[in-house]
């Protein structure tokens, strides 16, 4: 009756199982790519999808889904270079409001789901056309300027290791803290598990789709942040297709679409084997127009290797 | 109002209510006192569910009012229904399944250390205690829906009890539940009852009812037929307070003798549940398949269906051997399948009735896949005749309609093949009296036209008063095969349920 | 009695669902034109005309498309990738050789279909969700085009293609193409057991299979179809350019979605149609082209869309909600 460890953690084992396939492929090939420099650098990478992703998983636990996440990342960093414009006075207004901003986006979107009772899908990709819009209204070269200090943390290092990589730790130590220990984390699995038993449960669903919804913007603001420190200005290109990328890395990770199941353990494994892939074609010195293909091929057979389980829900799934 | 000291725990007084100008309660009073299990008796459609969710707030009645623990309550909200210490434990059982029976039995309700997290030694240490005060061994860290039925439903008796509740309300646990495991489940009543808690029980099933309650209230067409302490009762007097007719009455009688043999299973496996069962049905017969929940008789109607895949066996349907790999080679074998779940299963819940109705003969109302409208519009017109389906029109969608119309149009549909064997799973669940008896008068029409019908029903006075042979399942196999004229409630549950 | 009473009242709640979800978007479309006659009247110019009907039309095969797969409860990402993939496979195949056209579209049609039945494999055999499953399907075919063309697209256009420029006043060939399929599929979706069948599957999968509806090959059936209509989009759109352009379909997947969204086709499936997508793609287009017009910055119009979708569906929600 009870499931041995390899079926419960199958998708987390298949991941970590593929990430040691690829490192083990990369040492044997690159005597780069085992070196510190190389990993610290596949690390702060790694923050920059990963912080968005982690949002992005903490929405599809309770079986949402953001859409917007790649747009309000260019918003914000658009947002943080205009205000900062090169001055060290500037630095924390900017911050604080890109937070602000992220935010704000982030209880609209719940707001619109618990009040006026739509979809998060329908309206995330609204939010996506009107953040993306709004952005590439203010611009569409790159704009505003990093202060020197702000630009110069991408770089600085404690004990060897980039800060950044400490931001993306402590990101995921509290995520994981959020999600295993706080009644909040509890509730985020009760309602993508099963809403109306949630509901009948007495958990307040509205007030924790505004954490969730919220968490997620700030986090995807932040990464705007992280993103102005290595441009050093606003540039509207970035955040394209971030939302994509960070829900197949969480997909990747063993997070069902449908809610409910899920964990930081695996999306940290999907957010690594997508950045490890990236890095591992650089390293080899695979032509960057074979590594789409390659990329490509490994994404279809990673979501291909498992059939996604579900067993809470009936005949019928929205996409 | 001037009872402060009140020997009851609960009291319902006058409690009517009806949905649309049908009444589904009327006047109906009952009375529940401490310590006691006390049974609500009746058919589907009795009232039974619609009075219970007005006790745990889900509804609101129209009027009369509720007292409990002396306090008068004009209405309930869910929350509050919680908080006084009412808990309802229903057939779909309220757990979110990916979670782990000890966050399932809090709920809602974890309890926190001095930092406002979830104190997992309190959380775990109480869930334990509670498991142990029912006398059950699980795994507290395993998901929820790795366990069966039976343990999910012990889980749920835990969160009851968790939250101090004086009032537990069970909605046909037998119908889950078999054997052992209703053994268990009486077990832990008795002992909930020696600690004071009062347990309504909710059931249509005779036999438990004498076993387990101390009083017996009966419900009938949305009224209370009388109270009564169970040891003034014998079987028959509570049979007729529950159907206040024989069964003639309601069943219409069959006048057709069966013919030779259509359809014949010949032991049957499959990867689920079915473990070697053999079965014949006859022309013009109607076949009763009893058994308890879970005693595999849906997935012996999938697997004749096609929809489930055999793992041995055969089938033969008029004597020569079929083979069904999906529901399509069945339908084009002229056997057709009622399912269980008509929301889940049968409906096209967005979709206008015309679709619903002409969905399974496309191909006969088609010229090259193009449909033909005049044609479809008659079949409808048809349809809506001959079961008086009371709708619009054809364009109305079917989510409109009311259960008894719905499932008269799943029937449509399905006659629209013209089968020449037809599998219904629970045919009347969930549908009101009348329709019931339409859809009875039906079923004896198409018997008479030679049909054969594999009627599956978990209502043992609908199997007795429409087969003309009952199957008995369990566990996967066919434990006895009685003639209805020769049987009774009794011997077909203790077929279903001894070991 | 009580039967004839509720029926009225069902009736009444019908008629008004049927109002909004068929002909709202009509009643939206024909505001939208008086504000257009009113504040930027030189949209119903001929050349702004024609321009815009050829964007309809380039948007609204796609969007055809995309409706089919949203009625069976799905959702297609990859049609972008599809369209250039259509326009470097022409490229490659013709060379710039007028006589190799129909085997140039042939082909790009057979790889077209290879993608939607890669799409439609890993949603139905291996149980993907669809908007991963498109994705990761658009990312392999982007990840083909770069391999196949080390980012230099080869091969040229040829001359003949350029036919799908001529033009009648304001109605050009793409416009009659789009004209063309919708009156094909519409007929399709309301006419022929396969479009029932469709609307089954969308509805209530577990039912249409108990019916005897193959639903996996429905399904499959209808990502191929989406992905041949994307190359047929991306023909036209070859000709139209004249060269082989990678960036040619940025944007067409998610506005496909917005134009069967604004029209009243669900994410849930089998509720929609092409009737109401004819109007969503109007209406985008439209108002894309105004924000040109009025002088914004043609940026501004994504902000519109998303504020045209989120009224959409909060008008269909309430009329959902409303009985």
């Amino acid at each position: 009756m009870k499931r041995s460890f390899f079926q419960k953690h199958s998708l987390i084992l298949v991941v970590y199982g593929l990430i040691m396939i690829l490192m083990l492929i990369g040492t044997f090939n690159s005597e780069r790519f085992l070196s510190l420099r190389n990993l610290t650098n596949v690390f702060r990478q790694a923050a920059y999808l990963g912080t968005a992703a982690l949002g992005e998983m903490l929405v599809i636990l309770t079986a949402g889904i953001d859409l917007s996440i790649g747009s309000l990342v260019k918003l914000c960093v658009l947002v943080s270079a205009i205000v900062m414009d090169g001055n060290p006075d500037n630095v924390w207004i900017a911050v604080l409001l890109t937070l602000g901003i992220g935010l704000l986006v982030g209880l609209i979107h719940a707001f619109l789901i618990n009040e006026l009772n739509l979809s998060p899908f329908v309206v995330t990709f609204a939010s996506l056309f009107i953040l993306k819009g709004i952005s590439l209204t203010i611009t569409t070269k790159p704009i505003g300027r990093a202060s020197r200090d702000f630009l110069m943390l991408y770089s600085q290092k404690f004990l060897g290791v980039p800060i950044i990589i400490y931001y993306f730790i402590f990101i995921t130590l509290l995520i994981m803290f959020l999600l295993r220990k706080t009644v909040f984390g509890k509730h985020i699995y009760a309602i993508g598990g099963n809403l109306s038993v949630a509901e009948l449960s007495g958990i307040q669903i509205k007030k924790v789709r505004y954490g969730v919804y919220s968490l997620c913007s700030v986090l995807a603001a932040s990464t705007g942040l992280l993103w102005l420190m290595r441009m050093g200005v606003g540039d509207p290109v970035i955040g394209k297709e971030l939302e994509l990328n960070a829900i197949i890395a969480v997909v990747i990770g063993g997070t069902s679409l449908f809610g409910g199941r899920g964990t930081v353990t695996g999306v940290i494994g999907g957010i690594l084997l997508l950045t490890f892939t990236d890095n591992l074609l650089v390293v080899l010195g695979v032509s960057q127009f074979i590594s789409g293909l390659v990329k490509g091929i490994i994404f279809v057979a990673a979501v291909a290797l498992y059939k996604q389980q579900d067993r809470s829900r009936g005949a019928h799934s929205g996409p | 109002m001037n009872q402060t000291e009140s020997k009851y725990i609960l009291e319902m007084h006058h409690i009517s209510k009806s949905f649309g100008g049908v009444s589904a309660l009327q006047d109906v009073s009952f009375k529940c006192s401490p310590g006691t299990v006390h049974a609500l008796v009746g058919e589907n459609g009795a009232g039974k569910s619609t009075l219970i969710k007005i006790l745990s707030g889900a509804l609101k009645a129209d009027s009369g009012e509720i007292i409990f623990k002396g306090k008068n309550h004009s209405s309930f909200s869910t929350r509050e229904a919680l908080n006084q210490g009412i808990s309802v434990i229903y057939q779909e059982l309220a757990l979110v399944l990916q979670m782990t029976v000890a966050e399932n039995i809090f709920l809602g309700r974890e309890p926190r250390n001095a930092f406002g997290l979830v104190d997992q030694v309190r959380l775990r240490s109480a869930a334990q205690d509670l498991l142990e005060q029912l006398g059950i061994k699980i795994d507290l860290d395993m998901e929820v829906g790795d366990l069966s039925v039976a343990y999910q439903q012990m889980i749920e008796i835990a969160k009851a009890l968790s939250k101090n509740a004086d009032l537990i309300v069970m909605d046909e646990p037998s119908a889950i539940l078999a054997g052992s495991e209703l053994e268990q489940l009486f077990k832990i009543i008795q002992s909930l009852v020696k600690g004071g808690v009062s347990v309504i029980y909710i059931s249509h099933r005779l036999e438990e009812v004498f076993k387990i309650a101390d009083v017996v209230s009966v419900l009938k067409d949305g009224q209370l037929v009388d109270t009564k302490p169970i040891k003034e009762l014998d079987r028959s007097q509570l049979v007729r307070m529950m159907v206040g007719r024989s069964l003639e009455e309601v069943f219409p009688v069959s006048t057709h003798q069966p013919e030779d043999i259509i359809l014949e299973a010949k032991n049957i496996s499959t990867d689920t549940i079915l473990n070697q069962v053999s079965l014949y049905i006859r022309k013009g017969e109607i076949v009763g398949l009893a058994g308890m929940v879970g005693s595999g008789r849906t997935e012996l109607a999938r697997a004749l269906f096609g929809a489930d895949m055999l793992a041995s066996g055969s089938i033969s349907l008029k004597g020569k051997q079929i083979f069904l790999n999906n529901p399509s080679d069945a339908i084009k074998k002229k056997v057709s399948l009622v399912p269980e779940d008509r929301k889940q299963q049968g409906l096209f819940i967005g979709l206008p009735i015309r679709n619903n109705i002409s969905m399974s003969i496309l191909r006969n109302i088609s010229l090259w896949g193009f449909l033909n409208w005049k044609k479809e519009k008659e079949i409808v017109e048809l349809a809506r005749k001959k079961h008086s389906i009371a709708m619009v029109s054809g364009n109305q969608e079917i989510q409109f309609l009311s259960g008894g119309n719905q499932q008269k149009v799943v029937l449509a549909k399905w006659l629209q093949t013209r089968p020449e064997v037809i599998i219904m799973d629970e045919p009347t669940r969930g549908i009101d009296v009348g329709a019931k008896f339409e859809i009875y008068q039906l079923m004896r029409q198409l018997n008479k036209a030679g049909i054969a019908i594999l009627m599956i029903s978990s209502e043992l006075i609908e199997i007795l008063g429409m087969s003309d042979r009952i199957l008995v399942m369990k566990e996967g196999s066919i434990v006895a095969e009685l003639q209805s004229s020769e049987t009774s409630e009794e011997q077909i549950i203790e077929y279903a349920t001894t070991k | 009695m009580e039967s004839s009473s509720s029926g009225i009242r069902e009736n009444k709640g019908l008629r008004f669902q049927e109002f909004i979800t068929g002909y709202g978007v009509y009643l939206a479309l024909v505001i939208l034109l008086i504000v257009a006659a009113l504040i930027t009247p030189n949209l119903f110019e001929k050349e702004t005309l024609a321009v815009m009907f050829r964007q309809c039309a380039q948007l609204g095969i796609i969007a055809i498309g995309q409706t089919m797969v949203m009625l069976v409860a799905g959702l297609d990402l990859s049609v972008g990738g599809v369209i250039v993939m259509t326009s470097i496979v022409v490229a490659e195949v013709s060379n710039g050789k007028d006589e190799m056209i129909p085997i140039a579209i042939l082909t790009a049609l057979i790889f077209g279909m290879l993608v939607g039945l890669g799409n439609g494999l890993l949603i139905t055999k291996r149980k993907v969700p669809p908007l991963v499953a498109t994705l990761v399907m658009l990312f392999l075919v982007q990840g083909a085009h770069q391999a196949f063309t080390r980012g230099v697209p080869g091969g040229f256009v040829p001359e003949a293609m350029g036919i799908v420029n001529q033009s009648w006043g304001f109605i050009s060939i793409p416009l009659m193409v789009w004209i063309g399929l919708n009156i094909v599929f519409i007929v399709i979706l309301n006419g022929t057991s396969y479009g029932r069948r469709i609307y089954a599957t969308g509805s209530n999968p577990e039912a249409a299979r108990l019916t005897g509806i193959p639903v996996n090959l429905i399904k499959i059936s209808v990502y191929v179809l989406a992905s041949g209509l994307a190359v047929i989009s991306g023909v036209i759109l070859t000709g139209y350019v004249g060269y082989v352009d990678r960036f040619i379909a940025t944007g067409f997947d998610l506005d496909s979605i917005a134009a069967a969204v604004v029209g009243g086709t669900a994410f849930f499936g089998g509720k929609g149609g092409l009737v109401g997508t004819i109007a969503g793609v109007l209406i985008i287009q439209i108002l894309s082209t105004m924000v040109v017009l009025i002088g914004l910055e043609i940026e501004t119009q994504f902000i519109i869309k998303g504020i045209v979708i989120l009224a959409a569906v909060s008008l269909y929600g309430l009329a959902r909600k409303n009985h």
